[in-house]
Formats: structure tokens, C-alpha cells, sequence
């Protein structure tokens, strides 16, 4: 295989994975934040409980996942120096202020926040939660306005063969940007709320001791899932009209097997929308079946959000700055061996990582909040 | 501008070696601690963890945003080393956040990964710095045309290595009760040698670098490494962390204004000016930077401070 199509893959298991865990970290950590700020207010000790409960699997998450980022970043570098060449100057000013603005600052509060239960004041400590979620939110706001310059280029003028920032302003009023945001940020709370409504349907169903706990859980999960729902179809049908007249090639006649992640994704939104609607309105108990739905949507959202990025990245090519820089034209010139060496081990890592986090998200989710005791524990335990 | 943000770049690096260097060094003398106190060489850098490792991801995305030319040529230039060094890394902070998570039996590779993981990378940013030191072959186009390695950079991966090695000893004496000090004086040693000895072939076989720069700074960090182990051990951590975090300072100062210089055709040598974005992204960027660095200051430092005395936070 020669190395463009190497470089190609190993961005899209990249990114693939990478997003796995973005959305799930996006998505649970508004719901901690608002259990967090309930717990604050009510002074509940359950809400408390499951502000450990839910945190833990956030943060395992994370951290876990934090490593796919850097890589993400390497990249581009690694692989695409003719991107930065080109169009260093403006796609990466948006990169730069996400690391910066949002990342940088995002995990500074985060490790402030999972150590600082007992030592910070609760105003402060709700304060660096919210700190995370916005960062959060701010990290995919620039994300996503980078990758909006990618698929319609604007803000921009052309010297000396390379793009030059003229307009910092347009990158975020591109119209390929604010409905795609809105899309994606939605998607992560629906994804967040499926997840935690299906953890604590699988224990409703299983009758553990924890009653009290996960239907509380279970409600708000579905609530947060019911409300992002239609924002996530209606942001993403928003899109369609965008798309027809700046990337008309992209919902084309000749799309052919384009239209699978396209169809994939539009009928999972449908059916998880219809899915939450029902279980939000089922305010008391939920039978089985119900149940039993909720814990079988929880890998849905996140087949969803792969076929989107499919769509929207695979319908970009073979541009890779739309109508400016060819994908052929900005590959590093590697050593195809290489590439390939490259490829197979970072795939292999990735692998390993996801199926690493989600046995992990499984035991600890499976274990139930009893766990959550050891989330500050009183010392250190040699084991 | 341009050299304002030429500095900043040089000091998120720095940042990052020495901060993230304590992460590295614990992890790679975490069998010298017995397997049931190796738990307490991660909880020693538990609460700073995250904040440490993502200096990297800031200074990677303002060599993006302020110098893209320079990332393209650099990061392709330095392939192999880097994907070595990213799969150490993955490796390593998984293996941080899962040891104590996981069933008990596995505890072996746990360990096996984060010591080796911190070991790659640790020799990988030294190959890095030597790399910048001693200059890449590059062709007129800025593509790298022989082997990346030369007798300066692989030493100076040694050097670098050593160096971690030194911070996490001390580091450890200061933050956790395991007892690490007999390592200390012989580590701290054999880092000087090294970084003498990167010094020594520098002085031979590079050209391009300004020896009124480099020489004082190389005595600077050897300097910082031998007096370590008298001092306390918070002072003796900041001695070394200082001596981590100077080596990418010293290096870009001393080869100014060349960013990355070309060690085959002359034309390939890219400078500073040449490397950096248009005035107008940096006049945007600077915005951002004035915003988010002394926040980031602020946090970080109460984070230092509100677990100043405490040795016993466990998470990971």
C-alpha cells in the first residue's frame, strides 16, 4: 500500500478513536456538573453519592483517553507537514487556541477537581467542575471551527503560494460551523444521558440494592437524552441545505457508498430520539422491556458519531482544504515502511486502549456505586 | 513577535520537561521500590499528573498555530523517533491510570509498561533535543535526506534520560516515603557525565551554535544536577527540574535565529523567521496566550500548594 493511503487510514483510526472518547467525556461531563450543582444545592446525600458515582467513570474515561489527543496532535505534523505548510497559519490558529484555551486549562481543573474533594472549599470545588465543562465545550467549539475551515476555507487570502490569516472572526461565523458544533455537542449530551440511563437500567434490571440511586440516575439520563435528542436531529438536518450549496459533490448522484454512514447515522438519531421521548414519559416504573431498551442503546450513539465523521470527512475529499490543498498533496513524504510500521502500532494501541477503558467503565460500572468510597481514600493502599 | 512567541514556545518545552520530567523519572525507578509500595511512586506525582503531561499539548499546538512550518519539517523529519516516543507515552499514561485498577495478578506488566514506556520517552526527548542541537539532513525542500541520528543526539537521549532519572529521584525523596536517596548522588553523576559529554561532541563534529550560549548553559545544568543532592529535597527538586526544563531553552538560544538547522544542503536550514505563522494569526494568538498562561499559572500553582505537605492523595 502506498503511503498516502496509509497516512489516510491511520488518520481515520486516529480520529475514530480519539472521538470515542470525546464524546462520552463531553457528554458525562455535563451531567456530572449539573448532579454536582443539584448535590451543592439540595445537599442530598445521594445526589453526593452520584456525583462520585458518575465522576469516577468520567474521569477514568479521560485519562484514559487523554493519550489519544496528544497522538491526534503529533499528527498532523507526522504525516501532513504539507498542511501546515499550506495552511499552517489559519487552520492551525484554531488548534493552537483549543490546546491553549481549552486543553491546557481543562486538565488543570480536572486534576484540581478529582483530588480535591476534601481539601477545597464545595463552593470552589462545584466552581472547577463547571471550569471543566467549559473548557470542554470551548475545546470542541475550536475543534470544530477548524475542521469547518477544512471543508469550506474562509478568512483567508492567498501569498506566495501560501494562506494567510486575514479574517480570525470568519472562522467562526463559516457556516460549516455553528450548526456542525451545535450537532456534535448535542450528540455527546445525548450520548452521555444514553449511557448513564443504560448503567442504571442494567442494575434496575438486575434488582441490585441500589434502587433509590440508579432510578434517580436512570431519570436524569433519559431527561438529558430526551432534551439533546431533537437538538441533535434538528442541528444535523440544519446542515443538509449548507452542504448542497458549498460541498454540492458530497450529496451527489454518484455518492454511492457514502450514503451508508449518511442513512446509519440519520435512523439511529431517529430511533434513539423516539426511544428517550417513551422513557421520559414514563415517570414512575418502567417495565421491563423499557429497561431493557435502555441498556441496548448504549452503543448506538457512538456508531452514530463515527458515521457522521465519516460522512462529513470522507464527503471533504479528495480535497483536504476544500478547493485549496489536495489530500494527495499534503502527505509527509515518509518512507512507506514506515508508515505502515506506524499505522499497525499505533491501531494496535488504540485497540487496546478502548477495549482497556471499556472493560474498566464495565467493572467499575458494574460494581455500583459502592466503589465510590475509594474515589478519595483516607490513605494510602498498598496493593 | 515572532521572537516573543519563539520564547514562549522554548518555555512551554521547558515546562513540560521539567514538570512532565517528574512524571517520567519517578515511573523509571518504580522497581526500585518494593512491589508493595510501588502504589506510593504514582500517588507522589497523583494530583499534578494531568496538569504536568499537557504542557506537551500546549507547546505542540503553539509550534501548530505560531510556527507551522517548522512543525511540518520537524515533527516528519524526527518520524521514527516520534511515533516511538507517542507509543511509549500511550502506553505509559494508560498504564499509570489502570495499574491500580485492574486485577491484582497483572501488576507485573503494569509496571513493566510504565517503566519501559517512561524510558522511551525519556531517551526519546533527549534524541529530540539532540536532534535540534546538532541539526537535521535536509534537503532544500526541508525534507530530511539521511539518518536522523548522529553521535550528539543519540548521546544526548542518554543524557536526557539521565537527567529525568535524577529529577524522579529527588522528587521522590521529597513526596513519598520511598527511599530512594543511595541513587541520588550516583545518577546525579552520571547525568553531568553525559551532558558533558553531549557538550564535548557538540564541540567537535557542530557547527552553527554560539558557544558563549551553550557552554554556560551546559555548566548551568551540570552545575544544577551535582549540588542537588546536598540540598533539601524540595530545593534539590526545583535544582533538578530547572536542569530538565533549560537543555530546549539553552539549545534554541544558542542555535537563534535558526529554528531547525539543515546539516546537508544549506537551503533546507530553516530560521525562526522563516518557521513562524503571519504576523496576523500571532497578533490573535498573543490574545489567547496573555488570557490563558497566567490562569494556567494561577491553577497549577494552587494545585502545588494545596497538596503541598501531603503524601498521601491516591487516585491512580
Amino acid at each position: 500500500m502506498d503511503a498516502l493511503v496509509l497516512a489516510r487510514l491511520q488518520f481515520a483510526v486516529t480520529t475514530s478513536f480519539h472521538f470515542l472518547f470525546v464524546l462520552l467525556t463531553l457528554g458525562l461531563v455535563t451531567l456530572v456538573a449539573i448532579t454536582q450543582t443539584r448535590a451543592h444545592r439540595r445537599g442530598d446525600p445521594v445526589l453526593w453519592r452520584m456525583t462520585r458515582f458518575w465522576g469516577h467513570l468520567y474521569v477514568i474515561n479521560y485519562a484514559v483517553g487523554i493519550a489519544t489527543g496528544i497522538v491526534m496532535e503529533f499528527q498532523f505534523g507526522l504525516n501532513w507537514s504539507g498542511l501546515s505548510a499550506f495552511a499552517g497559519d489559519v487552520f492551525g490558529a484554531p488548534l493552537a487556541v483549543e490546546t491553549l484555551v481549552a486543553f491546557f486549562l481543562e486538565s488543570t481543573f480536572l486534576g484540581l477537581w478529582i483530588f480535591g474533594w476534601d481539601r477545597l472549599s464545595p463552593r470552589l470545588h462545584l466552581a472547577l467542575i463547571w471550569l471543566v465543562a467549559l473548557t470542554a465545550y470551548a475545546s470542541a467549539l475550536w475543534i470544530m471551527s477548524a475542521n469547518a475551515f477544512l471543508q469550506h476555507p474562509v478568512g483567508y487570502e492567498l501569498s506566495d503560494g501560501v494562506l494567510r490569516l486575514t479574517d480570525f472572526g470568519a472562522l467562526l461565523s463559516n457556516p460549516t460551523f455553528g450548526s456542525a458544533l451545535l450537532h456534535v455537542l448535542t450528540a455527546a449530551l445525548l450520548t452521555g444521558g444514553v449511557v448513564m440511563a443504560g448503567i442504571s437500567a442494567w442494575h434496575l434490571l438486575r434488582g441490585t440494592a441500589e434502587t433509590e440511586f440508579f432510578r434517580r440516575s436512570m431519570r436524569q439520563g433519559v431527561i438529558a437524552a430526551a432534551v439533546s435528542a431533537p437538538f441533535v436531529v434538528g442541528a444535523g438536518i440544519a446542515q443538509f441545505p449548507i452542504i448542497n450549496e458549498l460541498q454540492p459533490d458530497k450529496l451527489g448522484e454518484d455518492t454511492g457508498a457514502l450514503g451508508i454512514p449518511l442513512a446509519l447515522m440519520m435512523n439511529i438519531g431517529v430511533v434513539l430520539l423516539i426511544t428517550n421521548l417513551v422513557l421520559a414519559h414514563m415517570r414512575r416504573r418502567q417495565p421491563r422491556w423499557a429497561l431493557w431498551l435502555a441498556v441496548l442503546a448504549i452503543p448506538w450513539p457512538f456508531v452514530a458519531a463515527i458515521s457522521g465523521w465519516v460522512f462529513r470527512e470522507v464527503g471533504r475529499q479528495p480535497w483536504l482544504v476544500y478547493g485549496l490543498l489536495r489530500t494527495e498533496d499534503a502527505a509527509s513524504q515518509t518512507d512507506p515502511t514506515m508508515m505502515l510500521l506506524s499505522f499497525v502500532a499505533f491501531t494496535a494501541m488504540f485497540a487496546a486502549l478502548a477495549f482497556l477503558d471499556w472493560r474498566l467503565l464495565a467493572k467499575v460500572a458494574r460494581r455500583g456505586p459502592v466503589s465510590t468510597p475509594e474515589f478519595v481514600p483516607q490513605e494510602v493502599r498498598a496493593w | 513577535m515572532v521572537t516573543l512567541w519563539f520564547v514562549l514556545l522554548g518555555v512551554l518545552f521547558a515546562g513540560y520537561f521539567a514538570l512532565a520530567g517528574a512524571d517520567y523519572g519517578t515511573a523509571l525507578l518504580m522497581r526500585a521500590a518494593p512491589p508493595e509500595r510501588r502504589r506510593e511512586v504514582l500517588a507522589a506525582t497523583g494530583p499534578f499528573f494531568l496538569g504536568n503531561e499537557v504542557w506537551l499539548v500546549a507547546a505542540v499546538g503553539v509550534l501548530f498555530g505560531a510556527f507551522p512550518r517548522l512543525e511540518g519539517e520537524l515533527l516528519s523529519a524526527l518520524y521514527p523517533v516520534l511515533v516511538a516516543l507517542l507509543v511509549a507515552l500511550i502506553g505509559y499514561t494508560a498504564a499509570v491510570q489502570l495499574r491500580g485498577r485492574w486485577h491484582a495478578g497483572a501488576k507485573a506488566g503494569w509496571d513493566a509498561l510504565i517503566v519501559g514506556g517512561a524510558g522511551i520517552v525519556a531517551v526519546g526527548w533527549g534524541v529530540f533535543l539532540g536532534a535540534l542541537l546538532n541539526g537535521l539532513p535536509l534537503d532544500a525542500d526541508g525534507h530530511r535526506s539521511g539518518s536522523l541520528f548522529s553521535p550528539v543526539a543519540v548521546v544526548s537521549g542518554l543524557a536526557f534520560a539521565a537527567l529525568v532519572a535524577v529529577h524522579g529521584a529527588v522528587f521522590l525523596t521529597w513526596r513519598s516515603t520511598v527511599d530512594v536517596r543511595r541513587l541520588v548522588p550516583v545518577l546525579s553523576r552520571a547525568a553531568a557525565v553525559l551532558v558533558g559529554a553531549v557538550v564535548a561532541l557538540a564541540a567537535v563534529g557542530v557547527t552553527g551554535v554560539e558557544p558563549l550560549i551553550a557552554v554556560p548553559g551546559a555548566v548551568a545544568v551540570i552545575a544544577l544536577v551535582l549540588v542537588a543532592p546536598r540540598l533539601s529535597p524540595a530545593r534539590a527538586t526545583l535544582c533538578t527540574g530547572l536542569a530538565c526544563g533549560l537543555p530546549v531553552l539553552v539549545i534554541g538560544a544558542a542555535r537563534w535565529p535558526v529554528a531547525l538547522a539543515s546539516t546537508a544542503d544549506p537551503a533546507g536550514t530553516l530560521t525562526v523567521a522563516e518557521a513562524a505563522a503571519g504576523p496576523a494569526t500571532l497578533g490573535v494568538l498573543v490574545w489567547f496566550a496573555a488570557l490563558v498562561l497566567p490562569l494556567v499559572a494561577a491553577f497549577q500553582g494552587m494545585c502545588w500548594w494545596a497538596f503541598r505537605g501531603d503524601r498521601r492523595p491516591v487516585f491512580w
